[in-house]
């Protein structure tokens, strides 16, 4: 579960030292999760400074908060949770502050065109100067980031991320199914978007 | 098969997850049926798409930055003490917090709760800052009331009940909205002296705050209190103020500013108090017993995840020095330092060592600027 680094203490064993107010041992674990933590949030939010904000939020909550975590699950499973959690809010905020919503993913299903939001076509360069001027990458991030947070979440977490299902379960606090389900929506909005911006596939 | 349960197994099928059976079912509809070719081809492409999004590195000042935020927050009580009682020069984040605090302050005084210092200053038909309480959003008593049993003294016992609501109302307001106040002259010990220094001041801000509204309520209440002592609802931060050398050897100056700043935004409560919490999840209560008035021991929470946590608990004379124990707790709820003070004065300091044990005074170097006192 450990990304890289330090092996020879567990995270339960350095968690146990933090704890007991053990700086030294909550950096050795910010070292070995920063990474993934980064890149979950990340891809949840689409922007790289963003997403390092929202680590070190993690970071502290989880510092914070690690009297709390109990080993019933993992602890990078925890900590991904509250990285999502942090992402959450502060996409909230960002939202509140910049008075940009994201559609509903009911409304792309269900209309022709509504997929792309109306302000973000505006604000942005149209599809076809997406195509010239940027990465096919930033194209599917675009994608992944218009959905709307739980389906993005499972399918960051899923497709991007690679977890297990019953690891997303976990970090989510939600039933596999449900994981299953939001995914297969995710997937099929993520894949009309590309269609759309690509013109195909 | 139909297409649309094929279809739902789409993702098994890619991941390798179905069971033979079920599989092979897919494979015969797919042999049979264009669409769903083609639909699942479009997901496969769609994955690998959404698989060439590559890791990105961390910045190599991520896990330091992060340690330094740890280090600087987990002693928030320090930064809290300084904020409401010292005088230290402010860190970013104290700053931030200091800025809610003066646009709290800002906020409640615009609002108009001052009694006590209207009533003394203004003529008595015009001047009181007031409150429509028509014009005040909702609010949940039953989250604020818990520590208002006591909220007034004897003296006010003969006060109408009507008044007396609506004295109450005025309370539970300005707890609402955070409890903070326009503090009075430092260390004054009589109504009198509270007059002449600030009266300008005073008069002016209570002048912009009143806005011209007088409700009838608030009319009753202050024709019963003229020859009374001015009761009512001093908040703590009044009593902060006072006791601080920091805030309160210049709180003409922090104060119009303060006033001049913020009050143009005259949100409601609610709102006010939803801000505090994203920003600085910090909630001040008053608690425990009144004494003419005025709170006696004041416990302030954080908020963090949802989660209150006791920071730290204040506690008064009579005349709003400092008086007692006064508790700073860390993040896990154990006292961090506990300053005894009488009347306004610190007597003895302990203080929690990074062992776990305590010590006492004198004041160590974590806490600059308590010496000050």
């Amino acid at each position: 579960m450990t990304q890289s680094g330090n092996r020879q203490e567990s995270d339960e064993e350095l968690v146990a030292q933090t704890k007991k107010g053990g700086l030294t041992a909550f950096e050795n674990l910010v070292g070995r999760h920063q990474k993934k933590m980064l890149n979950i949030a990340f891809r949840m939010c689409g922007n790289y400074e963003d997403a390092c904000e929202i680590v070190q939020d993690a970071f502290l909550a989880a510092y914070k908060g690690i009297g709390r975590f109990e080993e019933r699950s993992g602890f990078s499973t925890w900590l991904y949770t509250i990285t999502l959690n942090q992402t959450r809010n502060h996409m909230k905020k960002a939202s509140t502050l910049s008075a940009r919503r994201e559609h509903s993913l009911n409304e792309p299903l269900l209309s022709e065109d509504g997929f792309i939001q109306a302000d973000m076509v505006s604000n942005k360069p149209s599809a076809l100067e997406v195509l010239e001027k940027r990465d096919l990458r930033e194209i599917i991030q675009q994608c992944v980031s218009g959905l709307d947070d739980e389906f993005r979440e499972v399918l960051v977490l899923r497709d991007i991320q690679g977890f297990a299902y019953a690891e997303i379960a976990a970090m989510l606090r939600i039933a596999e199914g449900t994981v299953k389900s939001r995914l297969f929506r995710a997937r099929d909005s993520v894949k009309n978007c590309l269609k759309k911006l690509l013109d195909r596939i | 098969m139909e297409c649309d349960k094929a279809k739902k197994g789409f993702s098994g099928f890619l991941e390798n997850t179905l069971p033979q059976e079920a599989r092979e079912k897919i494979i015969t509809h797919l042999s049979s049926c264009n669409g769903c070719r083609y639909e699942l081809k479009e997901l496969e492409k769609t994955l690998s798409l959404l698989n060439t999004l590559d890791e990105v590195e961390p910045p190599a000042w991520l896990t330091r930055k992060v340690m330094a935020k740890i280090r600087k927050e987990t002693a928030p009580e320090k930064g809290l003490w300084e904020r409401f009682f010292g005088r230290a020069s402010f860190s970013p984040p104290a700053a931030a917090l200091a800025t809610v605090a003066v646009a709290v302050i800002a906020f409640v005084a615009f609002k108009g709760i001052w009694p006590g210092a209207g009533r003394i200053m203004m003529p008595p038909s015009s001047a009181t800052p007031a409150h429509a309480p028509s014009q005040e959003p909702k609010h949940d008593e039953s989250k604020t009331l818990r520590n208002n049993k006591d909220a007034h003294s004897p003296k006010n016992a003969s006060v109408p009940l009507a008044a007396n609501k609506a004295r109450e109302d005025v309370h539970l307001r300005s707890e609402e909205a955070g409890t903070i106040q326009p503090p009075l002259p430092a260390k004054s010990t009589s109504s009198e002296k509270i007059i002449a220094p600030t009266e300008n001041m005073a008069a002016s801000t209570a002048n912009q705050l009143s806005g011209g509204a007088l409700p009838k309520a608030k009319a009753m209440i202050q024709a019963q209190d003229q020859a009374t002592v001015p009761p009512s609802v001093l908040a703590p931060q009044e009593m902060a103020a006072q006791a601080g050398p920091g805030l309160s050897s210049k709180p003409g100056a922090l104060q119009d500013k303060s006033f001049k700043r913020k009050p143009a935004r005259n949100v409601p409560a609610a709102t006010n108090e939803e801000a505090m919490k994203e920003m600085g999840d910090l909630r001040r209560q008053v608690t425990g017993r009144y004494e003419n008035g005025r709170p006696k021991a004041v416990v302030t929470y954080s908020i963090i995840s949802g989660q209150e946590k006791k920071l730290m608990v204040e506690r008064f004379d009579e005349y709003g020095l400092r008086h007692g124990l006064q508790e700073a707790y860390d993040h896990n709820g154990k006292v961090a330092l506990a300053v005894e003070y009488r009347h306004g004065k610190v007597i003895s300091v302990r203080e929690l060592t990074a062992e776990g044990t305590y010590r006492n005074g004198p004041v160590s170097e974590n806490w600059p600027w308590l010496k000050l006192h």
